[in-house]
């Protein structure tokens, strides 16, 4: 296969192109890229090694890590981020980012955008989970400052509302 | 992350073909490379990452009544969900289940996962904090975590992950820890025999090799290094004294013919192996008697004659045949040996003097001269008043001989400076304990005579030895001089070949055989050669390397083919439980100064209670790491194969071979692709436990594995695997054997536990997962002797 020279990416519902070695290095994160060349900050970079969730992506239907994936392996690839869940026209948040503040689910708020996404890809392929699946999904989410009491809440919230927003 | 050449791979014979390209690194689900990568913590960076992702039909599950085919590129996720896998091999999707957190086991392979590099926190630790740890894996001389913080670490013994450093230090590549291992076990026999792959004359060595390897041992970072000396003048002895019982003839003769010129170490080390391939082998030597130096140079209270004699009849007692009184370029020539033998190795060592261009050199001793006139029975030394020039170990060996011989004044004056000297320190010690005057730094300048005779030399002091490059350039300065009386100067400063004989037959360049240090082969097709005689001054252990590297050189030449290579599976490597309390190196005890001749070994040996207390001290060096596959314990117990492409074809194993060797089976431009599982017999139950601090993203503690076929309350088979104790899965054989055959039942179950547990290790500080690993197996067979209750 001849190498790349340039990788496409849909993020948000919106095409970038990207040319490697210019843009970005072989060796650029996906969450590097995010951050760095389209400016979407709401994609944490915290413990970098895949351990802690900060960096939750969904990326074809799946919560994944953005700080353990290489943009050049991501061509032709669909991301959302915490930015794309709000409502682009109206600007209305997402129902699982209004029960997050209805709910305090968050202190500083550092992993709230990384758990919100692993939290909408559960609901988004099963969206009647029970308790134990909501633990299961987010115990690759770590948050310093406990808030996995009212986590737990705000998601339950969302389902039991039945409103997931699209 | 420090940038790298990115690839995708197409194909796996595309991906293999790109690893063999310079430094590369297969990037699959990335979560455990692209860490390492970030920390930076591998001995060599990739220059190019190459994505097997993109290779297609490597993402499957594919079941039928014979079993499971899983592609190595198949996400940890869908085997965790998979119904097929859940049903009937419900322990590898727990195990999948398992791994780290459910965002990991989306990204991460099943190959990932039992390919995944080794989990040590030295080993890991990031480049940015502190800098890189260069432990014993990553090609530094330490394991750390064998004597310091290794509460995450093996209980069950290392892995080799390369060799050893005195395995490494010796030029002989002497398998030491491993020979050492024996010895701890009690088996002489098997110790002897591993001593033997790569020395045939351990007594010999044993008593005047420079030991190297003692120099590099761990041990000696520790508290003081290992003596391997006396252990293996030991088994040196042993095998002597053992030969007929421990070195077998070989069983056919291949009616291949090799002559060998000189029955020094390189040609006796040659000669046994060739021997032992079942060749015919005759030594000629131009002495009346074989050994070469060992014989006709090295001192017998050095090295006993005894011992040199005995090693010779070992060999003739495999069929070696020496021709003795037979000078090679005589009336036989190297010419006649080329065409009478269908292979020639020249081990005809250095023997001729070196002129240093001094006036009156004539009149001086030839040091190796001397030393091989004594050994023929001169009992006299060269003078009252003795100066050696030289400072090497042949030097010493004039110095003292000549002393007990009876000189009354013995000097010895080389150019060097004292760290300088090519003599070993304890020797040089040994020569000063004797009343040898040593003067370092000191160049002869001229030879005094008086009336025909030598009474002295008048020396100058030298400035340096070596210039820049490290090349023998000595600078002296005339204007400091002293003088030294004597009535006999020996020359011990070097030794030349002469290589009259091989004129016209074989390249020669400055006075060396010219031969492949890989081979040890010369121009001429069949001919080969190696020690002093290709080297230049060479230590015993150095010519019995080219000797035995030349004889395997010998056997691809006559058999016109190659030998197979690949790693090799073993056991886990044990070691002392106790080889961190800080302890002495053992010193065997020699002769007082006054009674010692020139003819009675000055050292004697040591006994096997002190070599095995000696043996105990070895560190066994290996990487105690564990490895952290959740997959790979349970596809063990599910007797599970892996298979793998390379640049040699495709291969299936079994997945306890795959973790046989450090860290895995995997070879240079190896790929793992498929994972096979045959289908559990009727009636077989299974479990996974995964023992951890928190549920999620940790590794195990410990986690163990079973499938156990239970017929009518009765054990008729049983696997059991222990993840996370060892650098391997470990399969806890002897737990199985306490069930199979019995009906399960809770005290089946305990003394199962106790079995599995029985043969730990564990280092200073994980002592903490004996009990654990006990409990979690006692609770799997408890759960499968009344299932429906929980063993968690």
């Amino acid at each position: 296969m001849p190498d790349k020279t340039k990788i496409n990416l849909t993020v948000n519902g919106k095409q970038y192109e990207l040319m490697i070695g210019k843009d970005i290095a072989p060796s650029a994160t996906l969450a590097e890229t995010l951050r760095n060349n389209l400016g979407l900050l709401g994609t944490k970079i915290s413990c970098d090694r895949g351990a802690c969730g900060c960096c939750t992506v969904i990326m074809n239907g799946k919560a994944v890590l953005s700080c353990t994936m290489l943009t050049v392996e991501c061509d032709g690839m669909s991301v959302s981020t915490i930015e794309g869940l709000e409502d682009p026209k109206t600007g209305e948040l997402d129902p699982l980012q209004q029960s997050f503040i209805d709910h305090t689910a968050f202190q500083c708020g550092f992993c709230t955008p990384g758990i919100i996404m692993t939290a909408k890809a559960l609901l988004n392929n099963k969206p009647k989970p029970t308790e134990d699946e909501i633990k299961m999904a987010l115990s690759g989410n770590f948050c310093r400052c406990i808030s996995h009491y009212e986590v737990l809440k705000a998601v339950t919230a969302v389902i039991e509302g039945g409103n997931h927003g699209k | 992350m420090k940038s790298f050449e990115h690839k995708d791979a197409t194909s796996i014979k595309e991906a293999v073909k790109l690893q063999g390209k310079g430094k590369t690194k297969l990037i699959a689900g990335g979560t455990d490379l692209l860490g390492i990568l970030k920390d930076r913590i591998l001995p060599e960076y990739p220059e190019t990452v190459v994505n097997i992702k993109t290779i297609p039909n490597l993402d499957y599950i594919k079941a039928d009544a014979k079993g499971l085919k899983i592609g190595a590129l198949t996400k940890l996720e869908d085997i965790a969900g998979s119904p097929v896998i859940r049903e009937k091999y419900n322990i590898l999707a727990e195990a999948a289940e398992a791994v780290a957190t459910p965002h990991i086991r989306a990204m991460g392979t099943l190959g990932g996962n039992l390919c995944q590099d080794v989990r040590c926190w030295y080993y890991r630790s990031p480049n940015q904090i502190g800098g890189r740890i260069d432990c014993y894996l990553k090609g530094g001389k330490e394991c750390y975590a064998h004597t310091r913080e290794n509460q995450y670490h093996s209980i069950f013994g290392g892995l080799r992950s390369t060799d050893t450093p005195c395995q490494t230090a010796c030029p002989g590549h002497v398998v030491i820890s491993s020979y050492l291992s024996q010895i701890r076990e009690g088996n002489l026999r098997d110790a002897a025999k591993l001593l033997l792959q790569n020395n045939p004359i351990p007594a010999i060595t044993g008593r005047v090799c420079p030991h190297f390897c003692e120099q590099s041992c761990n041990r000696g970072e520790y508290d003081e290094s290992l003596s391997i000396r006396n252990i293996e003048r030991f088994i040196g002895d042993y095998i002597l004294d053992n030969a007929d019982e421990l070195i077998e003839k070989p069983a056919k003769n291949t009616g291949k013919k090799v002559a060998i010129v000189g029955s020094g170490p390189a040609g006796l080390a040659a000669a046994y192996y060739l021997r032992l391939s079942g060749h015919r082998v005759t030594v000629f030597d131009r002495m009346e008697e074989a050994g070469g130096l060992l014989r006709y140079a090295i001192p017998m209270y050095r090295l006993p004659r005894d011992i040199v004699r005995r090693t010779i009849t070992m060999l003739e007692n495999i069929g070696v045949e020496f021709k003795l009184k037979a000078d090679v370029g005589k009336k036989i020539t190297l010419k006649n040996l080329k065409t009478k033998y269908d292979a020639v190795f020249i081990g005809s060592g250095a023997w001729s003097p070196v002129s240093i261009g001094l006036n009156g050199e004539k009149s001086a001793v030839f040091g190796l001269e001397f030393l091989a006139n004594v050994q023929k029975g001169l009992k006299k030394a060269p003078g009252k008043k003795v100066l050696v020039i030289g400072g090497g170990n042949a030097a010493v060996d004039v110095a003292i001989t000549s002393l007990r011989l009876g000189a009354e004044e013995v000097t010895m004056a080389c150019l060097e400076c004292r760290e300088e000297m090519p003599a070993l320190p304890w020797e040089i010690e040994q020569a000063e304990e004797e009343n040898v005057k040593v003067m370092p730094s000191w160049g002869p300048r001229k030879i005094l005579t008086s009336r025909g005779k030598v009474v002295g030399m008048e020396l100058m002091q030298c400035v340096s030895v070596f210039d820049e490059s490290g090349r023998f350039a000595p600078v002296c300065d005339e204007t400091v001089k002293t003088t030294v009386e004597a009535d006999a100067i020996v020359m011990a400063v070097g030794y030349g070949t002469d290589l009259k004989f091989a004129e016209g037959v074989v390249k020669t360049n400055r006075g060396l055989i010219l031969a492949n240090p890989e081979t040890q082969a010369t121009n001429a097709r069949g001919i080969f050669a190696g020690g002093s005689v290709s080297r230049g001054a060479a230590t015993v252990i150095e010519a019995i390397a080219d000797g035995k590297k030349a004889a395997g050189a010998i056997e691809a030449y006559l058999k016109r083919g190659r030998k197979g290579t690949g790693k090799a599976a073993g056991p886990l490597l044990r070691f002392n439980a106790e080889f961190y309390k800080k302890t002495h190196k053992l010193q065997a005890s020699s002769i007082p100064v006054p009674q010692r001749t020139i003819d009675r070994e000055d050292a004697s040996g040591c006994g096997l209670d002190q070599i095995r207390m000696e043996a105990d001290r070895c560190f066994n060096c290996s990487c105690v790491s564990v490895n952290a596959t959740d997959a790979g314990v349970a596809l063990e117990a599910l007797n599970a194969k892996v298979k793998i492409v390379g640049p040699g074809g495709t291969k299936t194993m079994p997945v306890a071979d795959f973790f046989g060797s450090f860290p895995n089976a995997l070879e240079e431009g190896d790929i793992l692709t498929e994972v096979q599982v045959p289908a559990p017999r009727a009636g077989a139950r299974q479990t996974f436990t995964k023992f951890r601090l928190r549920e999620a993203i940790d590794f195990a503690l410990v986690s163990v594995a079973s499938v156990v076929a239970v017929e009518n309350g009765v054990c008729r088979d049983a696997r059991i695997v222990l993840g996370a104790v060892a650098p391997r899965p470990v399969r806890a054989l002897a737990a199985e054997n306490v069930l199979v055959g019995k009906s399960l039942d809770d005290t089946q179950a305990a003394a199962a536990a106790e079995a599995a547990l029985a043969d730990a290790l564990p280092l200073e500080k994980n002592t903490y997962k004996i009990p654990i690993a006990r409990e979690m197996v006692q609770r799997a067979i408890a759960t499968i002797a009344s299932p429906g209750t929980s063993g968690k």
